[in-house]
C-alpha cells in the first residue's frame, strides 16, 4: 500500500478540478466566439494557450470542457451508481424470483461489447450531450449492480445480520444501517474508477462527434478539431489530451488506493465487535478511508 | 467435457437469441417515428409514410419480427438508406479489415506482454521492472484518440515513415495496431506479471527447485503455461473493449473497417446499417468468448471436469 493515502490521485486532480471550478468565471462568449483575425494564434497575454482554428481562446475551451468532463462523469456515476446499488443489493437480499430476473437482464446487457452498447442508445436518440448521459447511465448501472449484488450476497449470509432478522429489526434498518454502509466503501472503489471511464468515454464519443455538439467544447471534440492542424498547431491535440491522460489517471489512482484502504478483503474477514455495534465499525472503516 | 461444453453452447446461444432480438427492436425503440427521424423533421409526411412502408413498420410486429429472421437466414440485412445498397453487402466488404486490425493487435499485444510481463516478474533487475511497472500502468489508460494522432504526429509528419491514413497497404496496419495495441499489451502485461508472481510462489514450484530442476525450466516449463492458460479468456473478454476500441481507431485512420461504417451510419441516421453492425459486432463478441472458454478448457482439465 502507498504511503500517500489519497493524495497522489488528488494531486493528479488538483488542476483539472481547478479548471472545471474556474469555468464558472469564464463567460460563454469567451469560449463559443469566434474570431477569425487571431486563428492559431501562438501563445500571447490575451491568449495564454493560443487559439484553435476559429479564432476561440484555447484555455477558456479547456477550461469549459473541465466542466463538462468532470460533471458529466460525476452526474453519471453518481445516478448510474446510485440505481446500481438499490437494483443490485434489492436483488441479492430478496433472491428468488427477482434475483433470477436480475441475473438474467444484466447477462443480457454485458453480452454487448463495451462501447457498442452506448452507440446503440445514442443511434436512437441522436447525438447530444443529454442522450451520451442517458446512453451511459443505461449502460453503467450494470456494472455497479452486479458487485452490490454479489456483496449483498455475501453480507446476508452472515451472522451479524441473521442476528438482526431474528430480533425482528424492520426491513428498512437492516438494509440502511447494516447492509449499506458495509458495501458503501467497496462500491466507492468501483466508483472512482468508473468516473475515469466515463470521462473516457465522453471524451470518444465527444471525438466521434457524437456527444457534446459544437460549438461548446468537450475536450474529445478539441481533440479531433485539432487534428487537422498536427503539425502548424500541435498544442491543440496536445493540450487535451494530457488534461484527459491526468484526469483518468487522478481518478484510475483514487480508485487502486481508496481499494487499497478499504481493501474489499476485509468484507469477508470482519468479525463484528461485540459492543460496538456493526454500523459503529463501518463508520469507522468510512472514515479510515476518507482521511488523507 | 461434454457437459461443460453444452453448458457453454447453450450460454452462447441464448445470449446470440438475445442479441437478435435486441437489435430487431432497436429501430422501434426510436423515440416518436423512426422514419421521421431519418429523414429529419421537416420531411413531407408522404415520403415519411414512404419509408415506413419500405422499411415495412407499417405491418404488425409479429409480421415485422419473422420477415426480420427469415432475411437473417437468407443473409439480407435490408439496404442502407444513404446509399441503396445492401447491408449484408456493406458489411462483407468492411468485416475482412476489421478483422485485419484486430488480429493484428492482438500479435502485437501478445509479443510485448508476454516478454515484459516475464521480465518485471522475474524481478532481477529492480529499476527495469519499476520501469516497465510505470511504463505500463501510463500507457494502459493511453485513450486511442490521443495516441492516434500523437502517433500520426511523430511517424508521419515529422519522420515521414508511414501513412497518415488510409486502408490499402500494410504500412497503413501500422499506425492503428499500435494505437490499440500498446495499451491491451500493457495491461497484459500487468494481469500476467501478477500471475506469474502468484505462480512462483506457489508449492510445486518451490518442490521444483528443491528438486534441483532449473530455473529457465521451471519457468518455461511450468510457470508460464500455468499463468498464460486463465489468460486466454480474459483476452477474449477484453476483445469486447478493443471492439470499441476499433470503432475510435478506424476513425482516427481512416481504416475501412465496421467501426466507421457504424459511426458513420449513427451521425446518418442510418438504421439498417447500424442494426446490421451491432449485430455483426455482437455475434463476433459472443463467438470470440465462446472460443476462449472452449481453448482454455481443451488446456486446462480442471475446467472440464468441473473442479474449479
Amino acid at each position: 500500500m502507498n504511503p500517500f493515502g489519497l493524495r497522489r490521485g488528488l494531486l493528479l486532480l488538483a488542476l483539472p478540478v481547478a479548471m472545471a471550478v474556474s469555468a464558472f468565471f469564464v463567460p460563454r462568449d469567451a469560449v463559443t466566439g469566434i474570431d477569425l483575425a487571431c486563428r492559431l494564434s501562438p501563445p500571447t497575454w490575451q491568449h495564454p494557450l493560443g487559439t484553435d482554428e476559429l479564432g476561440r481562446d484555447l484555455l477558456a475551451r479547456m477550461v469549459w470542457g473541465a466542466r463538462l468532463s468532470l460533471s458529466i462523469g460525476v452526474v453519471v456515476v453518481g445516478i448510474a451508481g446510485a440505481a446500481g446499488t438499490v437494483a443490485g443489493g434489492a436483488a441479492g437480499y430478496a433472491g428468488g424470483v427477482a434475483d433470477r430476473f436480475f441475473i438474467y437482464v444484466s447477462d443480457v446487457l454485458i453480452s454487448f461489447p463495451g462501447l457498442l452498447l452506448t452507440l446503440a442508445v445514442i443511434a436512437l436518440l441522436g447525438p447530444g450531450i443529454r442522450s451520451l448521459c442517458a446512453a451511459l447511465i443505461l449502460t453503467g448501472w450494470i456494472g455497479y449492480a452486479r458487485y452490490a449484488r454479489a456483496l449483498t450476497l455475501s453480507l446476508r449470509a452472515r451472522e451479524f445480520i441473521e442476528a438482526q432478522r431474528a430480533i425482528g429489526s424492520p426491513l428498512h434498518r437492516i438494509l440502511l444501517r447494516h447492509l449499506l454502509p458495509n458495501i458503501v466503501g467497496p462500491m466507492a472503489v468501483l466508483a472512482a474508477m468508473g468516473v475515469a471511464w466515463v470521462v473516457l468515454a465522453e471524451g470518444v464519443l465527444s471525438f466521434l462527434g457524437l456527444g457534446v455538439q459544437p460549438p461548446m467544447p468537450s475536450w474529445g471534440s478539441m481533440i479531433n478539431d485539432g487534428r487537422r492542424h498536427l503539425l502548424d498547431a500541435p498544442a491543440l491535440i496536445l493540450i487535451p489530451g494530457s488534461a484527459l491522460l491526468l484526469t483518468l489517471l487522478g481518478f484510475t489512482a483514487i480508485g487502486e488506493d481508496l481499494a487499497a484502504l478499504t481493501d474489499a478483503r476485509d468484507l469477508d474477514s470482519h468479525v463484528p465487535p461485540a459492543g460496538g455495534g456493526v454500523a459503529g465499525s463501518s463508520g469507522g472503516r468510512l472514515k479510515k478511508f476518507l482521511q488523507l | 467435457m461434454g457437459r461443460y461444453l453444452l453448458g457453454r453452447l447453450a450460454n452462447a446461444a441464448v445470449a446470440l437469441a438475445t442479441v437478435l432480438l435486441l437489435v430487431f427492436f432497436l429501430i422501434h425503440l426510436v423515440p416518436g417515428d423512426p422514419a421521421r427521424a431519418m429523414l429529419g423533421e421537416g420531411a413531407a409526411s408522404a415520403n415519411v409514410a414512404a419509408l415506413r412502408a419500405k422499411l415495412g413498420l407499417d405491418r404488425p410486429l409479429p409480421a415485422q419480427l419473422t420477415t426480420y429472421v427469415v432475411g437473417l437466414v437468407h443473409m439480407d440485412l435490408g439496404r442502407s438508406l444513404r446509399s441503396g445498397r445492401p447491408v449484408a453487402q456493406l458489411l462483407a466488404k468492411r468485416c475482412p479489415q476489421t478483422l485485419l486490425l484486430g488480429v493484428s493487435v492482438l500479435l502485437l499485444a501478445g509479443t510485448l506482454a508476454i516478454p515484459f510481463g516475464i521480465f518485471a516478474a522475474l524481478g532481477r533487475h529492480p529499476v527495469g521492472s519499476a520501469f516497465v511497472r510505470i511504463g505500463s500502468s501510463v500507457a494502459i489508460v493511453l485513450p486511442a484518440f490521443v495516441l492516434g494522432p500523437a502517433l500520426v504526429m511523430v511517424f508521419s509528419l515529422a519522420l515521414g515513415l508511414l501513412p497518415v491514413s488510409g486502408g490499402n497497404s500494410l504500412s497503413h496496419l501500422v499506425l492503428p495496431a499500435v494505437t490499440l495495441g500498446l495499451p491491451f499489451a500493457a495491461l497484459l502485461t500487468q494481469l500476467l506479471e501478477q500471475r506469474l508472481r502468484d505462480e512462483l510462489r506457489s508449492d510445486y514450484v518451490r518442490g521444483l527447485r528443491a528438486w534441483g530442476v532449473e530455473e529457465k525450466r521451471i519457468m518455461w516449463r511450468h510457470v508460464a503455461p500455468n499463468a498464460l492458460v486463465p489468460l486466454i479468456s480474459i483476452v477474449a473478454l477484453h476483445s469486447g473493449a478493443l471492439l470499441s476500441g476499433v470503432v475510435v481507431t478506424e476513425t482516427i485512420f481512416g481504416w475501412p473497417g465496421i467501426g466507421r461504417l457504424l459511426v458513420d451510419a449513427i451521425a446518418g441516421r442510418d438504421y439498417p446499417v447500424v442494426q446490421g453492425c451491432v449485430l455483426s459486432v455482437a455475434c463476433t463478441y459472443v463467438v470470440v468468448n465462446l472460443a476462449g472458454d472452449m481453448i482454455q478448457a481443451a488446456l486446462d482439465p480442471r475446467l472440464r471436469d468441473g473442479l474449479r
